[in-house]
């Protein structure tokens, strides 16, 4: 299920962007998208907030791309990582929003209602979505993305160290931190059971 | 167990799951660490809800709408942007330009304005100096000295008008500088604009000798006389060459400081000043001749005059029609008569404030103690020059 994504094809992707290439920009999108949309609802527990945000980090891209310097040793981490902090600032402007915004009843919130065929089901799933972007908002910023390279994503040790510039033994004992936070965090399914 | 062990084992266990495993399996092989592996397996199986959520289509082609837009609106303020550089470079030109209009304007009106004793003031002696660097040959020149030196004499009258008489140096010295180029330019002019020039400067000399008068500070109280002197000396330099020896008049000289070969047109005049009393007393003779004003009588002296160009009625420059010279002892008890001279400088009857007193005035009276140096009554210290 994951697609790794090469070095050569941001090479030639970045400074097509640059030039004000829109096919490069909705190649580039086409990459990264699913890995920011993952980023962004671990954070947001909002799967529409997600998809709005995801394409937001793209518009700043957009906006932004002509001053983004490629590292040439690594170009596929260095754009991922310069994805990941456009994200971050985005849905820490998004919580910071949010916490000013007044509480909102559940009826104005009605449309992500009426799209699930079990009403039940979807709140209990939202709720649980809910309930572990709270934990994850908590991590430190390196725990939580490889909370989502594995778990979102599905990648192996290997490929998240590669994805994120780091060793594999750092992948794991990042993974091992993460999950003990979270369950001191959150208890577990069976625990609250 | 310590923990990098336990790190190893749950990634081992999580790859095993990953390949279909048991989370049951997976503990079973572990059971001393069963424990411990429970709740973190337990929370990696929660954490694998976040793969159900995919970004849905709908979403992709949304953003991938917006994405165009925002692409094409990038483009085309790029493309406007290529129009911008020129205009913008003339607009910071323009900008740049006005504030350097607004600092000249700015140096200037303060230039403009100082006054003696001000930071600009030297700026502006200097800048005032440019009529006299533009003026070509020496007539315009010595006239646009002239000028400048009329300038600087105004500088020392306000000086002089104000409380504190606080005297700036540079006035002074560029008044003789300006009094002294004139007098130089003047040896190759015509006779007649000798003769202006001379009368110009006798009369800046005489009213630099009244500021000095008016001066209550010890420092312009030394400095304007010696001014007047040296301004004196220049209109004397300045004045047309003697006429022809058989104008020469037989009587005796007038004075004991004149000497022979300072002309006999010269009609010489002894500086007086207020403190010396009775103005019938000679004046001391230290002073050269030629410094004294030309158009002044004596100090009092009423005796005809000797002067060998000296015509009673006539108008000329220098001539004082009775005027005898500053050391004679004359009967007439008169401050600074001067009968019937109308010379530029000698006006006999005029209207003036002046200290001096007009043979029908009240300065007469040998007991008036006129502060006038020189011989025009219509001079007052505020009448200007």
């Amino acid at each position: 299920m994951f697609a790794a994504i090469e070095d050569a094809q941001v090479l030639s992707l970045i400074p097509a962007c640059q030039r004000g290439d829109a096919g490069a920009v909705a190649r580039l999108y086409d990459l990264y998208a699913g890995r920011i949309y993952h980023y962004v609802l671990a954070r947001t527990g909002d799967p529409h907030t997600a998809e709005d945000l995801t394409a937001d980090v793209f518009l700043r891209v957009v906006q932004h791309v002509q001053r983004f310097k490629l590292d040439a040793s690594r170009p596929a981490s260095s754009v991922s990582a310069w994805l990941y902090r456009i994200a971050a600032n985005l849905v820490a402007d998004y919580h910071r929003a949010r916490r000013r915004r007044p509480l909102v009843s559940i009826d104005e919130e009605a449309p992500f209602a009426f799209e699930a065929p079990d009403p039940c089901q979807q709140a209990e799933r939202r709720e649980a979505l809910e309930r572990l972007s709270g934990g994850l908002e908590k991590l430190t910023e390196d725990q939580r993305l490889v909370v989502i390279c594995k778990y979102g994503e599905g990648m192996s040790n290997a490929q998240a160290a590669a994805w994120l510039g780091k060793t594999e033994g750092a992948i794991e004992a990042l993974q091992h931190r993460a999950l003990r936070t979270l369950c001191r965090l959150l208890g577990t399914r069976h625990g609250r059971e | 167990m310590n923990d990098k062990e336990l790190t190893h084992i749950l990634g081992h266990c999580l790859d095993q799951i990953a390949s279909g495993k048991t989370v049951s399996a997976c503990l079973a092989e572990h059971p001393e660490d069963a424990a411990e592996l429970a709740p973190l397996l337990a929370m990696a199986g929660e954490l694998g809800a976040l793969r159900d959520y995919r970004l849905s289509e709908a979403a992709r082609q949304r953003a991938r709408v917006r994405l165009l837009r925002a692409e094409a609106d990038r483009n085309n303020q790029g493309a406007a942007r290529g129009w911008q550089p020129g205009a913008f470079a003339a607009s910071r030109l323009a900008a740049g330009l006005i504030v350097v209009l607004f600092c000249v304007l700015l140096t200037t009106g303060m230039v403009a304005a100082s006054q003696p004793g001000d930071l600009a003031y030297g700026v502006r002696v200097v800048v005032e100096r440019a009529p006299a660097w533009l003026a070509r040959g020496p007539a315009s020149r010595a006239r646009a000295e002239l000028g400048i030196a009329a300038r600087r004499l105004a500088d020392l009258d306000r000086t002089m008008s104000s409380q504190e008489q606080h005297l700036d140096q540079r006035t002074v010295a560029a008044l003789l500088a300006s009094a002294e180029r004139a007098a130089a330019l003047a040896a190759s002019l015509p006779v007649a604009e000798q003769a202006e020039i001379s009368a110009r400067l006798a009369e800046q000399a005489r009213r630099i000798a009244q500021l000095g008068q008016l001066s209550r500070s010890i420092q312009s109280g030394a400095a304007l006389p010696a001014a007047a002197e040296r301004v004196q000396r220049a209109a004397e330099h300045a004045r047309p060459p003697t006429p022809p020896p058989d104008a020469q008049p037989a009587g005796p000289a007038a004075g004991p400081t004149r000497t022979p070969a300072q002309g006999a047109h010269r009609t010489p005049t002894a500086e007086r000043t207020p403190a010396s009393g009775s103005h019938a007393t000679q004046q001391p003779t230290s002073r050269p001749a030629h410094i004294a004003t030309p158009l002044g009588p004596g100090p009092g002296a009423t005796a005809p005059h000797p002067g060998p160009s000296v015509t009673p009625a006539g108008p000329g420059p220098s001539a004082t029609p009775q005027g005898p010279g500053p050391s004679a002892t004359a009967p007439h008890p008169g401050p600074s008569v001067t009968p019937a001279g109308p010379g530029p400088s000698a006006t006999p009857q005029g209207p003036g404030p002046g200290p001096e007193a007009t043979p029908a005035g009240p300065r007469s009276d040998p007991t008036s103690p006129g502060p006038g140096a020189g011989s025009d009554p219509g001079e007052g210290p505020g009448s200007g020059h």
